[in-house]
């Protein structure tokens, strides 16, 4: 059946570089404008020997140019078409490694600009994406020709998307990640500078880059609130020459490379603790779960709840892009670290929490998309979950159901009864106001929206593995 | 104000649409002395290390031939 052509439609994150923007083509394609005012610096990218050099290295995605046949308005000089991701995922859906590599590649990337006569005109989060194990620049239009002498134009960005965010992780919790969602442009320095432990003023970088910079944005509001001249202050300043450049960049690369999450909070055990299932128990789930996805044949899996990815690798090693969903940074971190050593580069690990999902931000509430405005995925995993949120969190099944109908073509979903073992410690410290929770009322609340396909037993306990077929979408 | 600095010292830049903050791009310019020493002095550095690495390879080969 042939389905009618969308119109364009400009990508609503893409609107504050006058030098281009992202869209969508009829052809429902990603692509990427460049404006005249920005066509000499695209043609410098390319001409210099920087492009080549990054994506050959695997550190700048890869585009085409096209036809300006294909442009989306009148101002275009070139069309690119880049290799659009999988799955986008923003910073503060990262682990404390993603961001760090993250920060990382940007700083390798601006040293290669440099080296080629170039600069990164902006160094934000949102310039990277994740293939999935793999993280990957991908603002073609980034790049700018590096002038003697100039500053930094991105310094402060990049202070506050990575470096800030990165130091509160490290030196108090990796929770604090999450407040990059509230600033979606970076952690002030001054509000990481009076978060961090007095301790960081002994690390050179974080004085510097944090404290020091800190400082002085906080006498120059003050200064600017009193109504101070500062034009005077501006034209004294010398300037900033490029081994200084390379100096700060070094600096900053230090600074993050010294970065780490503080390693009493990573107890492994307790995560492969598989401890309510028998040896059978694992064996019957995993070859279920494999005959189930064997069955939809999925391009892109979501495992909610996935733990520590056991399952998502199973989606994964069939051929389909897995994005593991986590609410526990811990979990994230250990799938991150699992599937690079068993080279399974298809899963993306990400933190979120299924009940409190990211929701559309940015201007007009729409510069960075909800969970559910990325999907619908083609098959949903929701092994050993059920419970934690029907119970764990008190959500009537039929609205769980609901949920998930919006997320996926397909769902692979465990039911956890209530006597067993998981689900009775959700009880232990509360009154059982539960009685609408059964196998019978489970299947019923799901028939509102799927149409149960297949089910099979859990061998070794009373859990019940189900393939079901999403009707509405 | 940060996009008048940056016009009137470098005035190639003002394409850049970030604003870069007149508080961050004074500080550049206050530790750029500093970074630029620190830098001079790494790459100073790296330069003895291998100098003095290609030296004891020498007199390694050297003793290796008289032994």
């Amino acid at each position: 059946m042939h389905e009618p052509e969308a119109p364009e439609s400009v990508n609503p994150a893409s609107f504050r570089d006058p030098g281009g923007f992202v869209y969508r083509g009829g052809d429902g394609l990603l692509y990427r404008q460049i404006n005249a005012v920005a066509a000499d610096e695209y043609r410098r990218l390319m001409d210099s020997g920087l492009y080549a050099e990054l994506t050959a290295t695997g550190l700048l995605v890869e585009h085409d140019e096209v036809s300006l046949d294909l442009r989306h308005s009148e101002s275009a000089a070139v069309v690119i078409r880049p290799r659009p991701l999988t799955f986008v995922s923003y910073p503060y859906e990262w682990s404390f490694s993603q961001l760090k590599e993250a920060a990382l590649l940007t700083l390798r990337i601006q040293e290669r600009a440099l080296h080629f006569g170039m600069c990164l005109k902006d160094a934000s989060a949102y310039n990277i994406g994740f293939e999935g194990t793999r993280p990957v620049f991908i603002d073609t239009l980034s790049f700018e020709s590096y002038v003697e002498g100039a500053p930094w134009v991105a310094y402060k960005q990049f202070c506050q998307h990575f470096l800030a965010p990165l130091a509160l992780c490290a030196y108090r919790d990796a929770r604090m990640n999450s407040l990059l969602q509230v600033h979606l442009d970076g952690i002030p320095v001054e509000l990481a500078a009076s978060l961090l432990p007095k301790r960081t003023w002994l690390r050179f970088g974080l004085l510097m880059h944090v404290h020091a910079l800190a400082a002085m944005q906080r006498r120059d509001a003050r200064r600017q609130a009193l109504g101070m001249d500062r034009s005077a202050r501006t034209k004294s300043t010398g300037t900033v020459s490029k081994n200084a450049l390379r100096g700060m960049i070094d600096s900053l690369q230090r600074a993050v490379a010294g970065l780490s999450y503080r390693k009493r909070d990573t107890e492994w055990s307790s995560y492969y603790a598989n401890n309510s299932y028998t040896d059978a128990g694992v064996e019957s789930k995993t070859r279920l779960t494999a005959e189930f996805l064997g069955r939809i044949r999925p391009r892109v899996v979501w495992d909610l709840g996935a733990n520590t990815g056991r399952y998502s690798r199973i989606a994964a090693g069939l051929g389909a892009y897995t994005v593991a969903l986590d609410r526990d940074w811990r979990c994230v971190e250990m799938t991150l670290e699992i599937a690079r050593q068993e080279d399974t580069g298809n899963v993306l690990p990400l933190c979120m929490d299924l009940t409190n999902p990211s929701p559309a931000i940015g201007w007009a509430h729409q510069e960075r998309v909800s969970l559910r405005e990325r999907g619908p995925a083609d098959a949903i995993l929701a092994l050993a979950l059920i419970h934690h949120i029907a119970i764990g969190n008190n959500v009537p099944l039929r609205q769980i159901a609901g949920y998930f109908a919006q997320l996926g073509r397909n769902l692979i979903i465990e039911f956890v009864p209530k006597n067993d073992v998981q689900t009775r410690r959700l009880l232990e410290s509360r009154k059982d106001i539960f009685a609408e929770y059964t196998r019978e009322r489970f299947e019923a609340a799901f028939a509102a929206h799927f149409r149960i396909v297949a089910s099979g037993p859990i061998a070794g306990s009373e859990r019940v593995l189900y393939l079901m077929e999403n009707l509405t979408l | 104000m940060a996009g008048g600095v940056m016009a009137l010292l470098w005035p190639s830049t003002a394409h850049a649409y970030l604003d870069g903050g007149t508080a961050a791009l004074l500080f550049q310019a206050l530790a750029a002395a500093l970074f630029g020493a620190l830098f001079a002095v790494k790459m100073f550095w790296a330069r003895i290390v291998s100098f003095f690495r290609s030296w004891t390879g020498r007199k390694a080969n050297e003793s290796s031939r008289d032994a």
